[in-house]
């Protein structure tokens, strides 16, 4: 596998643990079209097939891979103080759950 | 009741025109923001953030604000589930890492954007996420593959969206002159004409088609254009004006018209002074003037205005309007 799946799997690890990550890898390794015939340019679309199966949500994986996995919370921009502890506080599930 | 789905998209438009007075209309609404809009507000404000980097003289600390407003707003859109407009950011961060000249990690967010569009049935914004692939491969000098992606873009944006559309043909026109496929790229550029968006655009593309023409040996043409080209940049970039202007010294030396070549070197004198915050480009002009010309010295001067265009000042040539 090339390095680019290991980072992949390294991220999602961090997120979902070891099990999680140990269901995603095969899955991967099932399909030996996780990579188009140019290396650099991933099939996103099966990996989004794999997701689907596993329940995950592409956003997260996205978002883990987009951040190089380092800070699941992002900087918080200056003045948005408020809406970063919003969800912080998980307020904004509350909002779903009255919807 | 306001209608933030309208507002968004309004000022979205209006940062192409005014990012400052748009910067300060987002800022001021931003506690008033609904939960469910926020994702795309922090989408709009980040793109803000990188217009004003086109015009600012430092522009790495407007694109680094603008990256960390795109981050924030990826991580409420996926903590509020929102695939779509985590795909519209994704794409929005792909020009920033673009400006900076990353086009490699640019593709992958511009794949990734593409797929979550798809899962979201969104055709336009797969069109939208498939030409900015496109765009990034070539840059990447992946020539073919650019084609594959303009051509699929080409059939999932709908006739609305004219700029893009633009963009695609103008895209296509890019990669088959590279390839020496004149006939093709002279059809794309011909077709972009109708679907022109700005005369930015405008004055882009007679460059381009002056640069198909010259490819299929049609001088006349090519002149033509790029005369068209010149003239329409002279009032809105002195860089871009000097560069299209040294490139018709050189086709019309290249055709014998050595009288029409020094008329138009002497047009340039004009530039110069403006061009004073540019030394490169304003000494590469002079220079080309003193010296005998010939077309060894106008090359010279062609290659020391296009090294110029990589450096971050560039955009500093803009003509204030």
């Amino acid at each position: 596998m090339t390095q680019r799946v290991v980072e992949l799997l390294r991220l999602q690890m961090k997120q979902a643990g070891r099990g999680t990550m140990a269901r995603i890898q095969r899955e991967l390794e099932l399909r030996s079209t996780f990579f188009s015939e140019s290396p650099d340019r991933i099939e996103v679309a099966v990996v989004l097939q794999v997701l689907e199966q596993l329940d995950i949500s592409p956003a997260a994986f996205f978002s883990a891979l987009a951040q190089g996995g380092d800070e699941l919370m992002p900087a918080v921009p200056e003045g948005c103080e408020d809406i970063a502890s919003y969800y912080q506080e998980g307020k904004h599930l509350e909002e779903a759950d009255d919807a | 009741m306001r209608d933030w789905v309208a507002w968004l998209r309004e000022l979205d438009q209006a940062r192409y025109e005014d990012p400052e007075r748009v910067l300060s209309e987002l800022e001021a609404a931003r506690s008033r923001v609904p939960a469910s809009h926020q994702p795309r507000y922090f989408g709009v404000y980040g793109s803000t953030h990188r217009m004003l980097a086109g015009r600012s003289q430092q522009s790495e600390p407007c694109l680094e604000r603008a990256e960390e407003l795109l981050r924030f707003g990826r991580w409420i859109a996926e903590r509020r589930g929102d695939d779509s407009a985590f795909a519209d950011l994704l794409l929005r961060s792909s020009y920033v890492l673009s400006d900076r000249g990353d086009y490699r990690q640019a593709l992958v967010l511009a794949e990734q954007a593409n797929a979550l569009f798809e899962r979201c049935q969104d055709r336009v914004g797969r069109g939208r996420a498939l030409f900015e692939q496109g765009r990034f491969l070539f840059y990447l000098n992946r020539t073919a593959e650019a084609i594959e992606a303009y051509y699929a873009a080409l059939r999932l944006l709908p006739t609305s969206e004219q700029s893009n559309l633009f963009s695609v043909h103008q895209g296509l026109g890019l990669c088959f002159q590279r390839q020496g496929q004149y006939q093709k790229a002279l059809k794309h550029a011909l077709r972009a004409e109708a679907l022109v968006p700005s005369p930015w655009f405008e004055a882009k593309l007679y460059w381009l088609q002056a640069h198909i023409y010259r490819g299929l040996e049609k001088h006349y043409l090519a002149e033509q254009r790029l005369t068209r080209a010149a003239d329409m940049l002279s009032a809105l970039h002195y860089g871009e004006a000097a560069l299209a202007a040294v490139e018709l010294v050189q086709l019309q030396m290249l055709q014998g018209k050595t009288k029409a070549a020094g008329d138009t070197l002497r047009s340039i004198i004009g530039l110069v002074i403006p061009l004073g915050g540019n030394h490169e480009v304003a000494a590469a002009i002079v220079e080309l003037m003193r010296d005998k010309l010939t077309l060894e010295a106008v090359e010279t001067a062609r290659r020391q205005i296009e090294t110029a265009k990589e450096c971050s000042q560039w955009h500093s040539l803009a003509v204030e309007p």
